[in-house]
């Protein structure tokens, strides 16, 4: 009986020993436990690309700690992200994931969104967003240059305010002189998808990086059922995509640009892990390097592949970066921009 | 031949006879294991723990995979079955429906039978959905591509026709209900422009309201109006679950033979389970009322139904199981899931390197895998059922048990499941605003289920509006479809109408429509019926006010459909006004004919116990906040047992560490709920 009691004994005044004797940086992490909170519901691509990361990345911090994943979800992860500046607290155990949109709404006057993007700390983005835009062979147009040319309005299908599937139909309305109406109201990608098909709706811009995987069926559709793209953010090596016209190479005027920029800014960085403001940069940079760290494991990347998780990898600098960029917009970007915003009374 | 071949080899892959259906058998009944407690426990949802379960397929070929998935998906609306008719509380989403006959099935000591009813009928609908999937593929693609979005709002606006039905005696009550449901799922951003609509900032400040922008959720209603009162109920008869005994009759056999005695009834609710999960975007939580809408309708005398039908049971029993085959139709046939739960078995299609489309139905590529699918389904379901019917007995026991030793696991439930739904307190005190609604409904016999369903369908209602308003003009009002669902609606409404004249020409309807015995009522001084009416008055005008001038100057858009909704409700709720008036002067003169409620209990003693469980539901909701949930369960449980209960400390102590036990080993330990730490404890520092 002793002698049974005594090894775990051992171990655990060993570990009470070596938690509280050694608390430097390096071994900060030790025993302790990290949560990532999600702002969006189980199973969607947030989750999916945070448990993922969550697997993989305690063995890149020094300590080893365990990962828990937890969703607060609400507003389209506003709710996650207004908690992670206001509310958790800054010891380097709180990672915050939510929609870098919310930044953008932000720099633009929304009173809802209670943070100063360029005060939380940002580990990293495993992602950045590719906006393209679709149409559907049944509308009889193919390229950029048709869908400029037509005099039909063309019905663009969106899920609702502050998607991607709403805001670059409206963008490129503003910008390149497009004619798209869009539909709003769908349930999500898959509605879409159908009423593509019904031809309820002609097409649809959203994530290029969902859309090559979640649309797959419909760009090797035949005939009326094909989806085809013609207009796209940002060169990728994809059939589908790769010669497409760049929409920041064919909006011409730079008020018009810089607006388009401050927007897509935010797609840059996708799902982006944060700390709340205050967090010690020591540990935001322990943080910083297990993310990077985690990027490049064989073991993580072959899980991401499996999945079809695309990821590109941004580093905290970067976001920095672009945060700048998202901020950096003038009165007149602003007004262009205006109808992005919700509206809250103030 | 290939097809038929196809058709067995995927029953062989998933039977334990060879060496790879072992596998694929055994992660299945590891799957059915975890399926069944998800369904059982209201605070666990079917899509979400999906989303726990993919990570564990990276190294599992495709058909144990998917039987692993699918063999927890396709049982959680079976079991989940089980809570709502023994406790009143909706175990899943989709099983909400099976509480408004089954519960009372239960008070009534028919437990057994309701329990045998809702299990057979969910295998009959679990098999019957799994054909529809297996024969429906091929001709999936035009059956989806007929419903566009105008017919799509039409089949809402049937629906809650539908519901306005529902309920016979008091129609005028029953469509306002179902007219405040669509009004509460316009609470929050609307769906178009994004505009904030009634979330009350200027009163709860701006934390609250953005919690209100996600909308009010069905689960935490649900919880609120069907379970808060029956706890009430319980807590002040006393006694147990169960009222009376029934022999025989009330056992699980005979809830067997009653789905046979109700086959077509059975079968119509499945093809409507099984065409409802085909439409992109709707599942069990909408197929569960249509189906118990039509058992209603089909039945020839209504009035029995909230009073422990057993077609209450069987048609929503079947629905929410067949909608599950229908479910997986698109996602297979085209690769575009129209649900959570198949958004998140498309991430597993994809985790296995297969395309869904076109190959699923190949013979040389997946065609097997697919009709593995239907195997999987069916055995799943048989299994489960089974193991079931081994418990049965002794589960309809559970409504024998002392409502006292009940109350606290029954609270502790109800508040898991509010702070699941999006892990934080907001929806517990929602389930608290409902649980008051639902209870004053029950005291003034006003109807929840069409509230229900009207929340269900209110989001899709308005999406679909402005959907076919946006993409068609006006021109959708004459697709054919559209016309003849039409049609349909308005001959519903003549028939109901026609319908409850000649009841009441013969039979002059005598009981109210809440309980299966007359609920204890609290309330009986008739001055209280007018005035809950006029509560109703008041909100209505409020809502109309709101719209008017908050959000129509921001959004004409976002306003529209509050509007066009309010001005009814408020017509509505005046007849109902003017209804209760009538009838508490009618009783003030004598000469109403209201029914005795005959009660053995004093009327102190009722005041007294009613006011002792809302202290207690209340109690537990701050013990919550103070100490935090493990914490709080085993500590007010064990007051509980002691002083409400006056139970010896021989039970009170055991059975308070067996709650803390179960709470913290599943939910804690076990799941990482994030629980927040009582607030109590973070004042005094005791938790870092």
């Amino acid at each position: 009986m002793k002698a049974k009691l005594w090894l775990p004994t051992t171990a655990v005044v060993g570990l009470v020993l070596l938690t509280t004797a050694n608390s430097s940086a390096d071994d900060f992490y030790k025993g302790k436990t990290i949560r990532f909170v999600v702002g969006l519901a189980p199973g969607g691509g947030y989750d999916l690309s945070a448990r993922t990361i969550g697997r993989h990345m305690g063995k890149h911090i020094p300590g080893n700690p365990t990962i828990v994943v937890e969703n607060m979800t609400g507003a389209g992860s506003l709710i996650a992200a207004n908690y992670t500046y206001n509310s958790a607290k800054p010891d380097g155990l709180f990672v915050g994931i939510w929609n870098s949109g919310h930044v953008l709404r932000q720099a633009l006057g929304d009173k809802a969104v209670r943070f100063d993007g360029r005060k939380v700390g940002w580990i990293g983005a495993p992602t950045k967003g590719n906006p393209h835009c679709s149409i559907m062979a049944h509308a009889g147009l193919k390229t950029l240059k048709d869908v400029l040319a037509t005099n039909r309005e063309l019905k663009m299908g969106s899920t609702g305010p502050g998607s991607t599937y709403d805001d670059t139909p409206r963008i490129l309305n503003e910008t390149i002189g497009t004619k798209f109406k869009v539909v709003s109201g769908y349930e999500g990608s898959g509605p879409i998808y159908v009423a593509m098909r019904r031809k309820e709706i002609d097409g649809g811009c959203w994530g290029w990086e969902s859309a090559r995987t979640t649309a797959r069926a419909l760009l090797d559709g035949k005939g009326d059922e094909k989806l085809v793209p013609f207009l796209i953010h940002r060169r990728e090596p994809d059939p589908e995509v790769k010669d497409l016209p760049l929409i920041p190479e064919v909006i011409k005027g730079e008020d018009k640009l810089s607006a388009y920029r401050t927007w897509v800014g935010s797609y840059e960085f996708q799902r982006p892990f944060t700390v709340p403001p205050g967090t010690s940069k020591e540990r935001l940079q322990i943080l910083r390097k297990a993310f990077a760290d985690t990027m490049k494991d064989s073991a993580f990347i072959a899980e991401a592949e499996k999945s079809k998780l695309e990821t590109t990898y941004v580093s905290g600098e970067e976001i920095e970066k672009y945060v700048g960029q998202i901020y950096s917009v003038t009165p007149r970007t602003k007004e262009l921009l205006s109808f992005l915003t919700t509206k809250v009374k103030n | 031949m290939e097809y038929i071949d196809a058709f067995y080899n995927a029953l062989i892959n998933i039977l334990p006879f060879t060496n790879q259906g072992q596998q694929a058998f055994l992660f299945m009944l590891v799957g059915i294991f975890i399926g069944f407690w998800v369904g059982i426990l209201p605070g666990l949802g079917g899509a979400a723990t999906l989303a726990l379960m993919l990570p564990f397929i990276y190294k599992m070929e495709p058909t144990t995979a998917f039987a692993f998935l699918l063999g927890s998906n396709a049982v959680t609306a079976t079991t989940g079955d089980i809570t709502s008719i023994l406790f009143g509380v909706p175990g899943e989403g989709t099983t909400a429906s099976t509480i408004v006959d089954g519960h009372p099935m239960a008070k009534k000591g028919e437990a057994g039978r309701a329990l045998g009813a809702a299990l057979m009928s969910s295998l009959v609908g679990a098999i019957f959905g799994a054909f529809v999937l297996a024969l429906a593929i091929p001709i999936a693609a035009p059956l989806v591509l007929s419903i566009g979005s105008p017919e799509f709002f039409m089949l809402a606006i049937l629906g809650i026709t539908f519901v306005g039905s529902l309920s016979g005696g008091n129609i005028v009550k029953g469509l306002m209900a179902g007219g405040l449901g669509l009004m509460i799922s316009t609470i929050g951003l609307d769906p178009i422009r994004g505009i904030p609509r009634f979330t009350f900032e200027g009163i709860l400040g701006q934390g609250p309201s953005i919690f209100l922008w996600d909308g009010i959720d069905l689960v935490a209603v649900t919880i609120g109006l069907f379970a808060i009162p029956e706890i009430i109920d319980l807590a002040i008869k006393g006694t147990s679950i169960a009222r009376e005994k029934v022999g025989k009759l009330g056992g699980v056999m005979e809830g067997v033979k009653d789905t046979f005695r109700h086959w077509w009834l059975v079968l119509k609710c499945s093809a409507v389970g099984a065409y409802v999960g085909i439409l992109p975007g709707v599942g069990g939580g909408t197929a569960q009322w249509v189906a118990y809408a039509y058992a209603v309708q089909s039945s020839p005398n209504k009035e029995r139904f909230g009073k422990g039908a057993v077609e209450g049971v069987l048609g929503p029993g079947a629905a929410n199981n067949s909608t599950r085959g229908g479910d997986l139709i698109t996602t297979v046939a085209f690769g575009i899931p129209s649900s959570v739960s198949t958004a998140i078995l498309f991430g597993a299609f994809l985790i296995q390197g297969i395309v869904p489309g076109p190959d699923m139905l190949n013979p040389a590529k997946h065609l097997t895998l697919t009709f593995s699918f239907v195997w999987i389904i069916i055995v799943a379901n048989i299994i489960t059922v089974a193991a079931c019917f081994l418990f049965l007995n002794p589960l309809a026991k559970i409504t024998n048990i002392r409502g006292a030793l009940l109350i606290p696991f029954l609270l502790m439930l109800i508040y898991l499941g509010g702070f699941t739904v999006k892990n934080s307190f907001g929806d517990m005190i929602m389930v608290l605003i409902f649980g008051t609604l639902g209870w004053l409904m029950v005291q003034f016999d006003w109807q929840r289920p069409p509230l229900l369903v009207g929340l269900v369908l209110g989001t899709i209602t308005e999406r679909n509006f402005w959907i076919s308003t946006r993409a068609y003009g006006a021109g959708w009002l004459t697709h054919p479809g559209v016309l003849i669902i039409a049609v349909i609606i308005v001959a519903a409404i003549i028939y109901s109408i026609r319908q409850v004249l000649r009841e009441r020409r013969e039979s002059p309807p005598v009981l109210p429509e809440a309980a299966p015995e007359p609920q204890i009522t609290l309330v009986n001084n008739p001055v209280y019926r007018p005035l809950f009416a006029l509560f109703f008055v008041a909100l209505f005008v409020y809502v109309l006010r709101e719209t008017f001038f908050e959000i129509r100057p921001m959004e004409e858009r976002a306003a529209l459909f509050p509007m066009v909704l309010g001005i009814p409700c408020l017509i509505l709720a005046l007849l109902a006004f003017g209804q209760e008036l009538f009838y508490t002067l009618r009783s003030a003169t004598g000469s109403a004919n209201r029914p005795e409620m005959t009660s053995s209990l004093e009327i102190a003693v009722i005041r007294r116990r009613a006011a002792s469980i809302v202290a207690w539901i209340l109690g537990f909701f701050a013990g919550i906040w103070l100490l935090g949930f493990v914490i709080a369960v085993p500590v007010v449980s064990f007051l509980y047992f002691r002083f409400a209960g006056g139970e010896k400390w021989s039970i009170s102590i055991p059975l308070s560490l067996a709650a803390w036990a179960v709470f913290y080993g599943l939910f804690d330990y076990l799941l990482h709920l994030p629980f927040p730490e009582g607030t109590l404890l973070v004042w005094l520092n005791l938790v870092g």
